[in-house]
């Protein structure tokens, strides 16, 4: 854009710095006002306009939401999670190498750690029952669109895959939205979209869930003497042994579709009840008397529930870790619902009190929590490392991990050289335990064996170490290597 | 962002600091807003603010037990919130795709085409603040779209009065000659 006046740029922003003197500052304003195509009022527009940015105002946003989810990070993720799908492994020592610069000798070792996958599974375990019976958690085993549950304080929160649910828990569906959760082998429900159901009974003798709207199917196994599996609506109570059945609640009607099996459908208000069978349904309004049975109009099939092997996801538990707990007072109560390998939140459920978590392994002791209870069934997160069992091998370090290593350790070397200068007796080691995931970033580093005892090093190498990046591609690892410093 | 009577926020952020939860959720009420300004601010419209107001919060709540009262909370938080802001800028190295102007909410006394024209110039103001290097752009936005003064900003950024006024200086000069070159400076009208 051409102007008849051009601007000096650096005039301009000594007019807006206040760097002219009074007499230059009235001459500019005045050529301003007189010319008619000017730049330096293109530049004072320009000024303009920015200062106007500031006045526009941001949008609204869900601030109750956020502050639920703030908590929800605050209280689960107090240190970051691990993204390594699987660790490993076994220290090797297979080489030493020489870095020598002017006075300082470093020597560099190598221990190299394989890896063994491991599943990333939840499983749920109970404890002590009470009367109403040992309390079960639900898995999610399918997870599709818009999920969330309430929290206690009555926000919504995500549901996902690694977070079982438990008792008093309430789920809702959003547009595209669906969720199956299991309990038991071949027990489970299916949430489809737009609806809302509420765990209110989930023990091994009494499930029941409350459907507040939308449409939910059930898939139940044969259940022994004594147990019961019901649905409740506004309007009914469907209870079902050995079925596979669905529950719809909406306008203020509720249909229970039976696909397998006989469902026992009753008034809540218990005014009538009817025995549904395999391939009818039934239609209750809330004014309406004794239902109709109707034959189902649609029989086709319904969609997978991906109900998994459960004594599998038992197994897999108890071959990580077993979970103790001892209780303060005597005599109180405390339960556990689950716990994921790795990282993990568990969440605990019991009475009012200080409570003992220890976590082993293999009668070896592995982990021990106090955890305060504040208020009664609310259920409280508390962080135990539960990690995979590891497998100890032998095995080479990846040449391009090796490479990558033996060329970026003398950043360590020049940390090591910077505080030299200020301690000329200083000499030690400590091994470095870094993790790389499958893209090669490092996700995690340590210091362990620490002899050097200089925090200014040990905190420069961590840095130094976390900005490394190794070849893509390889498996997740965790690699422990020596550092030994000595000055010559 | 505003300043706001220090003693009884400092008694706010004691109590934070004792774990209080009901102090913890006070404290978001009170400066939610502040943040939320001072976000859109650093990351312009169209920006996600939801996510980046959780991390100042998650941040602020994390780090309050290293608060000494040194300084104002305003002035604490103004220098998280522009610190995550730049953050994200660093992380995505661009605002996302696709401007919503509907996002935007304007003075009710506004007429539509005055609304429209401020939210196309302050998305060429935005666009043009991204080829800028981060400290000089966070200068560049605490002074002239915030409205603070040297002496505020050096406290927000943690640098000396005269290092700010040399970014703001540079800053400036980058930013009018691009923005000379650009659809902004073709757009006089009803600006000023």
């Amino acid at each position: 854009m051409s102007q008849t006046c051009k601007a000096d740029l650096g005039k301009f922003l000594s007019l807006l710095e206040g760097r002219l003197s009074a007499a230059e500052e009235e001459a500019l304003r005045d050529h301003m006002r007189d010319c008619a195509d000017c730049g330096y009022r293109q530049l004072e527009s320009i000024h303009g306009r920015v200062r106007e940015t500031g006045e526009l105002t941001p949008p609204t946003l869900p601030f109750k939401k956020i502050e639920a989810q703030i908590r929800w990070r605050l209280a689960h993720d107090k240190k970051k999670q691990p993204t390594i799908a699987k660790k490993a492994i076994i220290p090797w020592r297979f080489a030493q190498v020489a870095l020598a610069a002017g006075l300082v000798g470093l020597v560099v070792g190598s221990a190299f750690f394989g890896a063994r996958p491991e599943p990333y599974n939840v499983a749920s375990l109970s404890s002590e029952t009470q009367n109403k019976g040992l309390e079960l958690a639900a898995v999610v085993t399918l997870l599709q669109g818009k999920v969330q549950q309430f929290s206690p304080d009555g926000s919504l929160i995500g549901v996902d895959f690694n977070r079982p649910l438990v008792e008093g828990n309430r789920l809702v569906t959003g547009e595209e939205g669906g969720v199956a959760l299991q309990w038991a082998a071949d027990t489970g429900v299916r949430l489809y979209a737009r609806s809302e159901v509420q765990l209110t009974k989930l023990t091994d003798r009494n499930q029941e869930l409350k459907l507040w709207q939308g449409r939910i199917e059930a898939q139940i196994k044969k259940l022994p003497q004594g147990v019961t599996m019901s649905i409740v609506s506004n309007d009914i109570r469907a209870t079902v042994k050995g079925t596979r059945y669905t529950v719809e609640a909406k306008d203020g009607r509720t249909t229970v579709e039976v696909h397998e099996g006989v469902v026992e459908v009753e008034a809540t208000d218990g005014r009538w009840k009817v025995a549904v069978p395999k391939g009818h349904r039934v239609q209750v309004e809330a004014s309406k008397e004794l239902p109709a049975l109707e034959p189902l109009a649609n029989t086709a099939a319904l969609p997978s529930m991906n109900l998994q092997p459960w004594q599998g996801l038992h197994r897999v538990m108890a071959s990580t870790a077993t979970l103790s707990v001892k209780t303060n007072p005597p005599g109180a109560y405390l339960k556990f619902n689950a716990a994921k390998v790795g990282r993990s939140n568990l969440m605990l459920r019991g009475s009012v009190g200080r409570h003992l978590v220890e976590v082993s392994r293999d009668d070896k002791f592995y982990q021990r929590r106090w955890v305060n209870l504040k208020s009664d069934g609310n259920p409280v997160a508390v962080a135990l490392d539960v990690k995979p069992k590891v497998v100890r091998r032998r095995g080479r370090l990846q040449a391009g991990i090796y490479k990558t290593v033996k060329l970026r350790a003398r950043g360590i070397r020049r940390c090591y050289e910077r505080r030299l200068k200020q301690e000329p007796t200083l000499s030690g080691s400590f091994d470095l335990h870094f993790a790389i995931d499958e893209s090669g970033k490092v996700q995690s580093v340590r210091v362990t064996k620490d002899r050097l005892r200089d925090e200014a090093v040990t905190k420069c190498a961590r840095r130094a170490v976390s900005r490394w990046k190794f070849p893509a591609g390889g498996e997740a690892l965790e690699i422990v290597y020596p550092f030994v410093f000595r000055a010559n | 962002m505003p300043s706001r009577k220090d003693s009884s926020s400092h008694d706010l952020v004691a109590r934070c600091q004792q774990g209080e939860q009901d102090a913890l959720s006070e404290f978001y009420a009170t400066y939610r807003q502040d943040v939320t300004r001072t976000l859109f601010r650093v990351l312009g419209p169209g920006a996600d603010l939801e996510d980046a107001v959780q991390d100042v919060f998650v941040e602020v709540f994390r780090s309050i037990d290293r608060f000494k009262g040194q300084s104002k909370i305003t002035t604490w938080l103004y220098r998280v919130s522009v610190n995550v802001g730049l953050q994200k800028i660093r992380r995505y190295k661009r605002r996302p795709e696709g401007y919503r102007a509907d996002e935007v909410e304007q003075q009710d006394f506004e007429t539509p085409l005055r609304q429209l024209e401020r939210k196309k110039s302050s998305k060429l103001v935005y666009d043009i603040l991204e080829t800028v290097a981060p400290k000089k752009r966070a200068v560049f936005i605490l002074h002239e779209i915030a409205g603070l003064n040297a002496k505020e900003i050096a406290d927000i950024v943690e640098a000396n009065v005269l290092t700010v006024r040399t970014r703001l200086h540079y800053a400036r000069k980058e930013f009018y000659k691009k923005a000379m070159q650009t659809q902004l400076a073709q757009e006089q009208g009803g600006a000023v």
